[in-house]
């Protein structure tokens, strides 16, 4: 039987019986007595802070909506291992232990959610995303393009890619043909168009990809009314998992 | 305390918009005086479709118009210096204009054409313009379409207004007049010896709309929901085949072809870009 440091208390629980009850005990006891321990005052904090440190220093450039999970937790990890930290004479064994044990806890749950955040990040490959045609395009015989993301930017396998497109006046000091404008975009795939669909100026579609594609290609047709220039842009183009 | 508080702050948002353009019930309104049909002048009257339209929507919100002249090129600048409260002067809206100034409109739409002597008339398709001076004046859209279209073998011949072109060409000064057909079949209304081409177009639609300086949000809304109402009743039929007897003549669609959809209305009024 483990006694602890400085409480005097017994840990094994009354109500429990037989040799798994000795066990847990002895596992309960075992961590108090290290919670307890002068050394480990420090340890949580200093857990937290090199989680976060490395987390921070690996965290890859992009959208930072996918790690709001780590942050959370990273947080919580910070502020439990500080409050540890504050408290230099425990009155209460109990609230001690739960502070370390929370703050350790968030740290590997906050790491184990950067690690998904970062399998599961969106990748921002607007300007990687290539458009393929002479520009203006009418409504007539100039009304097609094709948009291709090559394998650089799909190295990092991604579900889904979500396109925001502008469909713009070429002369904006010219007659206004926004309003009268749209395109019908086709995801290609093995050569046949699929996916189809049209959009509105700043309109966004959101493509599935098949699994380990290695380039993009998209067609886009544009619809505008007799006499319109209109010029075509990506606004965003994110890859991201579904 | 807390609800005086409550209401000078309440007063101070809501005086964040300048006074109503139309408390006075009276409004000055920018119009063209050389092209008939759609804004003239004569016997120190306005008429024309500009000022039928206007009427019509301004009589809607309980304002009088009072018309005065303005060039072309200068009526972006009247209502930016306050010197005029609205436009109705075939002004074109644009997205670069939708940024500086608002419009309630589109109340018409219009391709631009070409305009020629009727006697020993040579145009027929837009190649047979190739080697003529073509007439336009500044200001316009119709000037920028013709640069934009950046054909060399047509002679594009700037003058100050309508009225310079239109002599330009009886004088054989110019061989064509390019602007709105709207314009050009308006200005065949009060010269007989000029014809449009139907044929030949050049650019995109002009949506002609009623301008206003911004910051007048609520005034171009009630604008907007006046004229809607008047382009989905037989008013609209009316006053542009009244003062446009020619177009109806020439094109059987001109309903079609001239009147503004009511979506299009929505998504060009009182904005500071089209709605899309």
């Amino acid at each position: 039987m483990t006694r602890p440091a400085g409480g005097g208390e017994t840990h094994n629980s009354p109500t429990t019986h037989g040799d798994h009850s000795i066990a847990a005990n002895d596992i309960k006891n075992v961590i108090i007595k290290w919670v307890l321990h002068p050394s480990a005052r420090w340890l949580p904090l200093l857990l937290a802070c090199a989680a976060l440190v490395t987390a921070a220093s690996l965290r890859p450039a992009g959208p930072v909506g996918g790690f709001a999970g780590w942050g959370s937790l990273a947080g919580v990890a910070l502020a439990t291992a500080v409050i540890r930290v504050l408290i230099r004479k425990p009155r209460h064994t109990s609230v001690i232990a739960a502070l370390s044990l929370v703050s350790v806890l968030s740290t590997v749950g906050g790491w184990l959610a950067f690690q998904d955040a970062v399998a599961h990040r969106e990748i921002d490959v607007t300007g990687q995303l290539r458009l393929e045609g002479r520009q203006p395009l009418d409504g007539g015989p100039h009304n097609a393009l094709t948009l291709r993301l090559g394998e650089p930017a799909l190295k990092e396998s991604r579900d889904a890619l979500r396109l925001t497109l502008a469909l713009t006046d070429h002369d904006p000091a010219g007659p206004t043909c926004v309003q009268d404008t749209s395109a019908t975009v086709a995801l290609l795939v093995s050569g046949v168009e699929a996916q189809e669909t049209d959009l509105r100026p700043g309109g966004t579609v959101d493509f599935t990809l098949g699994a380990r594609t290695s380039s993009v290609e998209i067609h886009l047709a544009l619809h505008t009314a007799h006499g319109c220039r209109m010029d075509v842009r990506t606004a965003r183009a994110v890859l991201h998992d579904t | 305390m807390v609800l005086t508080v409550a209401a000078l702050t309440a007063t101070a948002c809501g005086s964040s918009e300048p006074a109503s353009l139309f408390k006075d019930g009276r409004v000055s309104v920018g119009a063209k005086n050389d092209q008939p049909g759609t804004g003239v002048v004569h016997k120190y009257k306005f008429s024309g479709f500009d000022i039928s339209v206007t009427q019509q929507i301004l009589g809607e919100v309980g304002v009088e118009p009072d018309f005065g002249i303005v060039p072309s090129e200068d009526r972006t600048t009247v209502l930016t210096d306050k010197k005029k409260d609205l436009v109705a002067a075939t002004f074109s809206i644009t997205t670069d204009r939708m940024k500086e100034l608002d419009f309630a409109g589109p109340y018409a739409a219009t391709f631009q054409g070409v305009m020629v002597r009727t006697k020993g008339n040579r145009v027929h398709r837009y190649e047979d313009l190739f080697g003529k001076r073509v007439c336009t004046w500044p200001g316009t859209t119709s000037k920028i379409t013709l640069d934009k279209q950046g054909d060399q073998r047509i002679a594009v011949n700037e003058r100050e207004d309508a009225a310079s072109c239109i002599s330009a060409l009886r004088n054989k000064e110019a061989d064509a007049v390019s602007t709105d057909q709207m314009i050009l079949y308006g200005i065949t209304q009060e010269n007989p010896d000029f014809e449009v081409i139907p044929g030949i177009t050049l650019g995109s639609a002009n949506q002609y709309g009623i301008a206003m300086a911004k910051g007048h949000r609520k005034d171009c809304l009630r604008l907007r929901d006046a004229l809607r109402k008047y382009v989905t009743s037989n008013s609209w039929s009316h006053d542009f085949s009244t003062s446009l007897p020619s177009i109806p003549k020439a094109d059987t669609t001109w309903e079609t072809d001239y009147k503004p959809r009511v979506e299009t209305i929505d998504a060009l009024s009182c904005r500071d870009e089209p709605k899309t």
